[in-house]
């Protein structure tokens, strides 16, 4: 068992941890955070999506152990209370969800691609969720609702949190 | 939920540090982005008793870029390889095969040296435990008979990593570093030599040795691309691929490289295509003809998806492509 201390959804965390176990085991089963999806646990389904250090990563390969010191968002972090994040309004409006299983993960690499690149080209858009699988296969809309969510951040309705 | 087995966690920080802990502890594996080595653990086929993990060392996140070339350190994420502007410019073919592994998620992770010590994959091997024991295992596992090739005394679980075929066209060197009582131990080699054709075995790193990085000769005008056929266009390992590095001198082909990935156990250099293109000046014709060589020295067997005879033909088809595509670009 190790302390690790990271920041979780902009607030300091603290847990103790065993060598074995991965980061979204802890974030389900130890601080309650079920946004995170579990899905094929083998890093192919892209369900189990966060933000490390702004970036996405697959939480069910990465070791809790290698987060300390480090910044951890997950879907959970995203909206301003009861104020949706533009991201999760423009999924919402464009009706970018059907079971919504990859939903967490779908909008939370969205998120990291608008910050990195706010006026994506589709084929940017396709290439930055490649790694998200959509088993309802529910893509075109999804695609659209990335379209949406970097439009109106671009006129300013409400900037994405960068 | 796949669980991890037990383990214990070694954060080393530096390179003397990580190599002792591996010395002294033979159950030992050292770990760097764990994409490949962690999804292994939970289906039972690796189970060390502590991983070392080097991202931690600084000597291995180091990226040199000069007139006489380049040293990449071995832990350097994919996405910083996909993402750097000199690499994109100067080793086309590099940044290209980094930005085609798994998916964007796992590129933000994985390491360029775990890329290349990537584990061979088979159809019968890449299971959970429950799945193999119910078969009954295979000779690269717990097992004794090859389930693809039955009677086979070797395994042929297929060579799968993308930076390699691009690393070894634009002539990278391995260097590779251990610990042989109390000391640093160092070796450097071409990274064609690094590989076996044997899926058990693989490459020629001894237990507890670690690759630190590669270096790449100067870029020199060379013109290079990378090719990959798979499943699906994100996350899959290759099907098949091709890596092409030349250049191109008064019209005229020169310094060829040409290597076929996901068709053997280990990456394979297609001389005869090399040797129709090196000194020519190419036509449409001749680099289709030269296409028809790539496979040559391959024998795919079915041990994942599409016909071995599928996998070859592409073979051919991304070469002619890529070659077309290199050839005909404006001047590097």
């Amino acid at each position: 068992m190790k302390v690790i201390r990271f920041t979780l959804n902009g607030d300091p965390a603290e847990l103790g941890v065993r060598s074995d176990e991965t980061l979204v085991q802890i974030l389900r089963e130890r601080l309650g955070l079920t946004g995170t999806k579990q899905g094929c646990d083998l890093g192919d389904c892209g369900s189990c999506t966060v933000l490390l250090d702004g970036e996405p990563v697959l939480s069910c390969l990465i070791l809790a152990a290698d987060v300390e010191g480090h910044t951890v968002v997950t879907i959970e972090g995203l909206a301003d209370g009861d104020e949706l994040h533009p991201v999760q309004r423009a999924f919402h409006e464009e009706g970018a969800v059907q079971c919504g299983f990859c939903t967490p993960g779908m909008v939370l690499a969205t998120t990291a691609l608008l910050d990195a690149n706010p006026n994506p080209t589709e084929t940017e858009i396709r290439q930055a969720l490649s790694g998200n699988l959509c088993r309802c296969t529910g893509y075109t809309k999804i695609v659209r609702a990335v379209k949406r969510a970097a439009e109106a951040s671009r006129i300013g309705t409400r900037g994405c949190e960068s | 939920m796949m669980a991890l087995p037990a383990f214990r966690l070694m954060k080393p920080v530096s390179l003397t540090e990580a190599l002792s802990t591996l010395a002294e502890n033979p159950g030992a594996l050292p770990v760097a982005g764990g994409t490949d080595l962690l999804v292994s653990m939970k289906q039972g086929l690796f189970n060390p008793t502590h991983l070392v993990d080097l991202k931690g060392v600084p000597d291995l996140q180091r990226i040199d870029i000069s007139e006489h070339g380049v040293w990449l350190g071995a832990c350097l994420r994919l996405s910083e390889l996909r993402d750097h502007s000199e690499i994109r410019r100067r080793y086309t073919a590099l940044s290209e095969a980094a930005n085609l592994v798994a998916s964007p998620p796992l590129q933000n992770r994985g390491t360029l040296g775990g890329n290349i010590c990537l584990d061979t994959r088979c159809w019968y091997y890449n299971q959970s435990a429950f799945w193999r024991h119910s078969l009954g295992y295979c000779l690269k596992r717990e097992g004794n008979i090859c389930r693809v090739v039955p009677g086979s005394k070797r395994c042929y679980a297929t060579f799968s990593s993308d930076t390699v075929p691009a690393l070894i066209a634009l002539g990278a060197r391995v260097k590779l570093a251990g610990w042989h009582e109390g000391a640093l131990t160092e070796r450097e080699f071409p990274l064609e030599d690094f590989f076996v054709e044997d899926g058990i075995r693989r490459n020629v790193l001894r237990p507890g040795e670690v690759l630190v990085g590669l270096r790449l000769p100067p870029a020199q005008a060379i013109r290079s691309g990378y090719r990959k056929y798979r499943q699906r266009a994100s996350i899959d390992y290759p099907l098949v691929s091709i890596a092409v590095a030349l250049r191109i001198a008064e019209g005229k082909l020169e310094n060829v490289r040409v290597v076929v990935g996901a068709l053997a156990s280990a990456p394979v250099l297609a001389v005869e295509t090399m040797a129709v293109l090196e000194g020519s000046r190419p036509t449409p014709d001749l680099l289709g003809r030269a296409a028809e060589f790539v496979t040559k020295r391959t024998r795919p067997v079915k041990n994942q998806a599409s016909s071995p005879a599928h996998r070859r033909h592409m073979a051919r088809v991304l070469c002619r492509r890529l070659l077309e595509q290199i050839v005909m670009a404006p001047g590097a």
